[in-house]
């Protein structure tokens, strides 16, 4: 029998499939009882909390086989990556920057960005939040964290302060609220990319927001 | 492997929301890191005290990026005809700031909503760069310009500078 999912802050479809037994989110994303999430969210690596997903039955796999010999059975567990982009306020990508990362399970890497100023990091679907150390500095990340830009409710603003704040706008705390400084923030990227400057989330502001961001 | 470790437990810089991405998917989180250099033209001797260095604090409208310079910072340029500091403040990331001015241990806004994005500063339409090109923004009386819709700041509140 199928179950209703109401998503929490730092959950995404993989977690959530994750959680219920299925190996790959989209047995959950495709499922045509969540037709209209999948309207409402198109990425499914960015979702709400307070989204509800319908998880289905897992069905039991059979597979039969002879008795008296050995098999091996290969189980996919889902991964996840961390993208991050890293550049200079003039848009100059930091290329073979290295850099250390330690994940909440405590597992620990080194690596260095690519010639694009990639940082490209598998992530466990258990691990929630990472310290990054990269060009001198030390950055807390919150894995899964960001939040939609639109179609969310009370008109939550959190998505967008996020992406604001990740490219150097102080647009305050992730707190969703429309004040002063998410105001001057959204009228700054307007400003800096030729838009209409209102200091309001239109949609062509947020559409320029996340390309901006990357997603 | 320690000054790594050191590094890693240090007290993060900032804190970034970010989303996780599918093995194959182009998307990607961007995050800048730093951000511009600044420099404020103030008058000299703006507390009035000619003993006591001039402290002055640029500060984001939201309270979550501040800064302090004092006069005597080897950093601050004093203008050709001594009347003026400059004061270079760096890696200030763009939003709305205000400067403030300790004067007798009471900090006072000098100059609100300064404009700060990736190409230059602002005061209202003028350039910050016009500015310190012309002089210093024009404060006659820095006890006149105490904060006229929000008064004195208190920083025991809004300052993490320990002022």
């Amino acid at each position: 029998m199928a179950k209703k999912h109401i998503v929490r802050q730092g959950e995404c479809f993989s977690r959530i499939a994750a959680r219920y037994g299925f190996t790959d989110w989209r047995a959950l994303y495709d499922h045509p009882a969540n037709s209209k999430l999948r309207k409402k969210r198109p990425n499914p690596n960015v979702i709400f909390p307070g989204d509800t997903i319908v998880v289905p039955e897992n069905r039991v796999k059979e597979e039969p086989l002879p008795t008296g010999n050995l098999h091996r059975f290969v189980v996919h567990s889902p991964s996840k990556f961390l993208r991050i982009v890293f550049q200079t306020p003039k848009g100059v990508k930091l290329t073979n920057e290295p850099y250390s990362i330690r994940f909440d399970s405590g597992r620990t890497k080194k690596g260095t960005t690519g010639g694009d100023g990639l940082l490209n990091e598998p992530v466990a679907i258990n691990e929630f939040a990472a310290t990054l150390s990269i060009d001198d500095r030390t950055l807390s990340l919150n894995l899964g964290h960001l939040n939609p830009t639109g179609d969310v409710e009370e008109d939550d603003l959190s998505g967008i302060q996020a992406r604001l704040n990740n490219l150097g706008y102080t647009a305050g705390p992730n707190d969703g609220i429309y004040g002063r400084n998410t105001r001057s923030a959204l009228a700054l990227v307007q400003v800096e990319e030729d838009l209409d400057v209102n200091g309001l989330p239109d949609q062509t502001t947020l559409a320029k927001l996340e390309a901006l961001h990357g997603c | 492997m320690a000054a790594e470790s050191d590094v890693l437990g240090a007290e993060p810089d900032a804190t970034h929301d970010v989303a996780l991405f599918n093995p194959g998917e182009s998307e990607h989180n961007t995050i800048v890191l730093g951000g511009v250099d600044v420099v404020i033209p103030l008058e000299l001797d703006m507390d009035g005290d000619p003993f006591q260095d001039d402290a002055v604090c640029l500060r984001s409208q939201g309270g979550d990026w501040e800064h302090v310079m004092l006069s005597s910072d080897p950093e601050v340029l004093s203008a050709p005809d001594k009347r003026h500091l400059y004061y270079p403040f760096h890696e200030v990331p763009s939003g709305l700031f205000n400067v403030d001015v300790r004067i007798a241990e009471n900090w006072v806004t000098v100059i609100s909503n300064l404009l700060v994005s990736r190409g230059a500063a602002y005061i209202g339409d003028t350039p910050l760069d016009e500015t310190v090109a012309n002089g210093s923004p024009a404060i006659d009386d820095p006890h006149a310009l105490v904060d006229r819709e929000e008064g004195p700041v208190d920083h025991s509140t809004d300052c993490g500078c320990g002022h």
